[in-house]
């Protein structure tokens, strides 16, 4: 019997991976990935291989998982999907998973096949960045072997934890006074106080201030050597695809987080300080995010894209199996507010580079919380934010690998759009604008990558 | 720790990250469902004696999976982590 991975196996296996396939796997070094506050640092791999059915550009595609401790299943299922794409792209051949029968419920997932040519153009198409486990830190204090007879309460201070290790606050005496939530320490609506009405009662802000509270923000945006890590890798490789691999709920989820979305006022924006104090979160509609309807469309349909393979292949043709593999697609906010978000962040530099004002390329960003809720019943139950890594985790490693493939194929399918005006949400753009243009352009492109996908399965 | 649905308004349930600096509650946040009746409800995981202080708050609580029967599970987890990285 074997387990989750500690993030120096993650990193040996990434290295094993870089050395293996040097032609094709770069590593990251320290200059690239810092260590966490307590030291683990496993970092990330390139892959990306020039041949003659390159393109001359391609789109910079980011994959993370572990950014919450607690979430055991993303980082173990994102290195196996690294090592079978490169064994796969080596032999030039198709991959075939082989079917899996739930051993607790005798259900059975078929056999799928990713064909020869996603992983091809995944490889030779896309500039692909994976990192598997964010949260080094954290994850081994989930993960960490406790003195025999220690408490209950020490066991689940471990087991529940969702943040990074940063010491607690001067004068913060609580355990879980320590850390801070990863994915709400990036620089979009950071400062959340400063930009809702936080006297709404029904504001639904799950994030906090409180360093005790597991959504805690952290005292400054990026303020966290792990979201520096992510950030910097979407600045300096200029991601315009980027995917955050979650646990659990069973949801595909695009943007926005920070608010309902809306296409018609450009002036309401994450930008716009005329709104600070003001936003007022899903329950009021007052305030919208912006999003150009097309942007808002592009984004739903990759997303749908992504739950429908999943749910075709991970699935199979079983109605049992298919009932435990059906993912929800929603903006994140329909979820709840958010702010500090990476896969918002990730999309909000379409809307306000900060690459020193160079415009940067359309950006797509999805977030898929992988695993069902145990509170739905017997068919939700996956072991919540810790599956049994026997009788639970082959299936969600099957639905990450799923989802990461589709992804990929999307991105790589997608004709490469040069940087260009990304499309500015203050002041208004005029109806007819060139940014408008390009949106359209990508939905198209889009939609013929899905038709593209869908006949390389046929 | 019990895995619990935690039903209630969305002021009551805006509340409670706070309650975890009372005690330990971990929100599984992206199950968050609105009932379309006003309420919504939220998996969470704390202790079972946690329960009556999220009831205090106005929440109705369910308990999915006990105490005992979680706990259990961990150690299987457990288990299998001392034993050795996945064959990933």
């Amino acid at each position: 019997m074997a387990g989750y991975m500690t993030s120096s196996v993650v990193s040996a296996h990434l290295d094993a991976l870089a050395s293996t396939y040097p032609a094709v796997c770069t590593r990251s070094g320290p200059a690239d990935w810092a260590a966490g506050w307590g030291g683990a640092r496993s970092g990330y791999v390139k892959i990306s291989a020039a041949t003659a059915d390159s393109p001359s550009s391609r789109w910079a595609v980011l994959i993370t998982g572990g950014v919450h401790a607690r979430e055991l299943a993303p980082p173990d299922a994102l290195v196996s999907f690294l090592e079978k794409l490169l064994a796969a792209y080596t032999s030039s051949s198709a991959i075939t998973y082989p079917a899996w029968t739930d051993p607790t419920a005798g259900i059975v997932y078929d056999s799928f096949t990713i064909p020869w040519p996603w992983v091809k153009r995944a490889v030779e198409n896309l500039d692909l960045y994976v990192a598997p486990l964010v949260n080094d830190d954290g994850r081994d204090w989930v993960l960490a072997t406790l003195p025999s007879g220690a408490s209950h309460a020490t066991q689940e201070l471990h087991k529940m934890w969702r943040k990074n290790r940063r010491a607690a606050p001067s004068g913060v005496t609580s355990p879980y006074g320590t850390g801070v939530d990863i994915n709400r320490n990036f620089d979009v609506v950071w400062n959340f106080s400063k930009y809702y009405d936080t006297s709404l009662a029904d504001l639904d802000m799950q994030s906090s201030a409180s360093p005790v509270d597991e959504t805690y923000i952290g005292s400054a945006a990026e303020s966290e050597p792990e979201t520096k890590n992510v950030a910097s890798l979407m600045r300096t490789k200029n991601i315009s695809y980027y995917l955050d691999v979650h646990q659990y709920s069973r949801d595909v989820l695009y943007s926005w987080g920070i608010e309902t979305n809306q296409a018609t006022d450009a002036t309401q924006n994450f930008a716009n300080v005329a709104w600070d104090g003001k936003r007022d979160g899903t329950h009021h509609d007052t305030y919208k995010e912006y999003i150009p309807s097309s942007t808002a469309a592009a984004a739903a349909a990759a997303a749908q894209h992504i739950s429908d393979q999943v749910l075709a292949k991970a699935g199979g043709s079983s109605p049992a199996a298919q009932a435990r593999s059906s993912y929800k697609v929603m903006q994140s906010a329909n979820l709840y507010v958010t702010s500090g978000a990476s896969d918002d962040y990730c999309f909000s530099r379409w809307f306000a580079p900060v690459t020193g004002g160079a415009a940067i390329s359309p950006v797509m960003a999805f977030t898929i919380e992988i695993g069902g809720d145990p509170a739905l019943g017997a068919d939700h139950d996956e072991g919540g934010f810790s599956p049994d890594y026997v009788k639970q985790y082959p299936k969600l490693e099957r639905e990450i690998h799923v989802a990461a493939w589709t992804f990929l194929s999307m991105a790589a399918g997608t004709m490469f759009q040069p940087p260009a005006a990304p499309p500015s949400p203050a002041p208004p753009p005029p109806a007819s604008s060139g940014s408008g243009c390009s949106q359209v352009l990508l939905v198209l492109l889009l939609m013929i990558a899905a038709v593209l996908t869908a006949l390389v399965v046929a | 720790m019990a895995i619990i649905s935690i039903t209630g308004s969305a002021t009551v349930l805006g509340q409670l990250p706070a309650v975890g600096s009372s005690f330990p509650l971990a929100l599984a946040r992206s199950t968050a469902t609105d009932n379309g009746d006003g309420t919504w409800t939220v998996t969470g995981h704390t202790a079972e004696a946690n329960v009556p202080a999220l009831t205090g708050l106005g929440c109705t609580v369910r308990i999915v999976v006990a105490d005992a029967d979680e706990l259990a599970r961990w150690q299987t987890i457990d288990t299998q982590v001392d034993s050795g990285p996945g064959v990933a």
